[in-house]
């Protein structure tokens, strides 16, 4: 298994916003994490990427438990992640951006870097490569060389997609990843992600958007409230009841 | 982006000739007080080089930098003159201790953000100062140390401190033009412009915010070692409040994140009022003016200025060989 969340339980003081969750994510899978707003999905995010401690429960990464590592740590061992809000590096050019992501891999450190060694110089050709063919699989290499206050809001979107793909991780967790895109941007998104997933990578996504997750996903877990009402195939999770009553207000359109 | 001005070979030219001219500047200037100017720049780009990496680079403040300039100046000092250590072994010792202080000091003070962090290396610096005045029998007290450098160093080494000071000065600046075009310097950037998006990507946030701290507190202990040997005697207002300030005012004159910017900003910092002393009583205003001026237009600083003057030029030499990094993709599969 890649991925499994165990009776993953967080409260900030007296309120709880993930109560008891568990689910499992199989390799070269696209999992969708639904739920209406305040459901609790950043939270479970941030708590398997490290960013929050769990209050109770289990993260396992390929049966290693990765509750209390850093979240640079929990990347090292293959989980990455983005944000909800584009966070792109505003002071480095989008390639600059991208080799960034790959840094964790590059074998850099301060002295090295400080002496130019050969094999920095090495790393840097090594760096600036990979991130130009992640920019190619994106289509997005003619903007190798702009900044990000030069892009649209959508290219930005793909640009932290960009980062992620970079770190080499096999575990992208997408939070939002179509939030504010328009219709076509929002499938070419969709023929990314699966291009992704074709490049051997499992991927766990929030979204809201229903034709989005309904498109794409293998497996859809619904939450509300913190807890976890259902799981299934798509087409399982839309005839659910209680998905229907609870989060899609009585119609699903898909 | 300043480092694509050294990137063609017409800059990288010009780049190596002015470093040979000021290295060199003993053979062909007689007049001492230029040469001391010099130094007192190289002295000022090693604070500001050290400074610019943790605030322009890392996004970390300090307004406490002239406690680690005491450090080198003092820590030197003692050892040679009340301890007797020779001056080698002094050095490195002063700045490996400066470099442990740093350490020690930086895991819990840079847990602090922003005007906490700022006013906690205030603290800092408060602390180190009233030591260096209070500790009488250790520091000299407001008499500060004297120390007779041809004593310490030989006729030979004071004669020639000049190449020791500019020539660390220089490496200093290649070692970090080195380190901020590599992916460690692009990783500092990061965590600069945003601290939770850099963890995201596996940079260990909190380990490279000690380095720079610690990097750069040795080079400002350096400039210290380098000062007192200087000038040959050292008082606790030579590193006190005000000169912090002037450090920090030098990155921000010269132009945050750029380390010719540093540079820039010590040869500011340092031979602008020499030249305005002959205002007399006028020079400190028109040099506050001059500070004004050009962080209100020109926010990148004084190498953003020299920048927007060069790029005209450079762009004369460097004609069509030079590709952007979309053309090197397409060269590379043949198209």
């Amino acid at each position: 298994m890649l991925l499994e969340v165990k009776g993953l339980t967080k409260q900030f003081g007296g309120l709880t916003a993930v109560s008891d969750v568990s689910f499992n994510l199989v390799e070269h899978q696209i999992t969708a994490l639904i739920g209406p707003n305040g459901a609790g999905k950043t939270t479970l995010f941030n708590c398997i990427s490290g960013f929050y401690q769990p209050t109770k429960g289990e993260v396992l990464l390929r049966g290693t438990s990765i509750v209390g590592l850093a979240p640079h740590q929990i990347l090292r061992k293959g989980l990455a992640r983005t944000f909800q809000l584009v966070r792109n590096f505003e002071g480095m050019t989008i390639l600059e951006n991208i080799m960034t992501g790959a840094h964790s891999r590059s074998g850099q450190n301060l002295l090295s870097a400080m002496f130019s060694l050969p094999k920095v110089r090495k790393s840097e050709q090594q760096l600036r490569r990979e991130a130009l063919e992640v920019l190619d699989i994106l289509g997005i290499l003619h903007l190798a060389d702009k900044y990000p206050n030069e892009l649209s809001y959508g290219q930005k979107r793909l640009v932290e997609v960009a980062k992620v793909l970079a770190t080499g991780a096999d575990l992208l967790l997408l939070d939002e990843p179509a939030a504010g895109l328009n219709d076509q941007e929002t499938l070419s998104l969709m023929k990314i992600i699966e291009k992704i997933r074709a490049m051997g990578k499992s991927i766990l996504l929030v979204e809201h958007n229903m034709k989005f997750v309904m498109g794409l996903a293998d497996k859809v877990v619904v939450i509300e409230f913190g807890k976890k009402i259902a799981e299934g195939t798509p087409d399982e999770v839309k005839s659910d009841k209680r998905v229907i009553n609870a989060y899609l207000g009585g119609t699903v359109n898909a | 982006m300043y480092d694509k001005l050294a990137s063609s070979w017409v800059s990288k030219f010009v780049g190596w000739a002015a470093a040979l001219l000021i290295l060199f500047m003993p053979f062909y200037v007689e007049n001492q007080y230029y040469l001391r100017v010099m130094m007192m720049i190289g002295i000022f780009a090693l604070l500001g080089l050290g400074l610019n990496f943790l605030f322009g680079y890392t996004g970390q403040i300090s307004l406490g930098h002239a406690a680690f300039y005491a450090f080198g100046a003092y820590g030197s000092a003692i050892l040679e003159t009340k301890l007797g250590v020779p001056f080698l072994a002094a050095w490195v010792i002063t700045l490996l201790f400066t470099g442990l202080v740093a350490y020690a000091m930086s895991v819990p003070i840079l847990k602090l953000k922003g005007h906490y962090l700022a006013m906690a290396t205030i603290g800092f610096g408060l602390i180190i100062e009233s030591i260096l005045s209070q500790w009488v029998s250790v520091t000299g007290g407001h008499d500060g140390i004297t120390l007779l450098t041809v004593n310490i160093l030989g006729p030979w080494l004071s004669q020639n401190l000049y190449y020791f000071i500019v020539g660390s000065a220089m490496i200093a600046l290649w070692m970090l033009n080195n380190i901020t075009r590599s992916s460690v310097g692009r990783a500092h950037q990061a965590l600069r412009d945003d601290e939770d998006a850099a963890e995201a990507l596996g940079i260990p946030v909190k380990n490279y915010k000690v380095n720079a701290f610690v990097l750069s507190a040795v080079l400002a202990a350096l400039a210290g070692i380098w000062y007192v040997h200087l000038s040959m005697v050292i008082t606790p207002e030579v590193f006190n409040l005000s000169v912090s300030i002037q450090i920090l005012m030098m990155v921000v004159v010269g132009g945050m994140g750029s380390n010719y910017g540093a540079v820039l900003g010590a040869v500011f910092l340092i031979a602008l009022p020499e030249f305005l002393y002959e205002f007399k009583d006028a020079n400190i205003f028109i040099y506050g003016l001059i500070v004004l001026i050009v962080l209100l237009f020109f926010p990148k600083g004084l190498i953003g200025m020299v920048e927007a003057v060069l790029r005209p030029v450079g762009r004369l030499f460097k004609g069509e060989d030079k590709q952007n990094s979309f053309g090197q993709l397409e060269g590379k599969r043949g198209v």
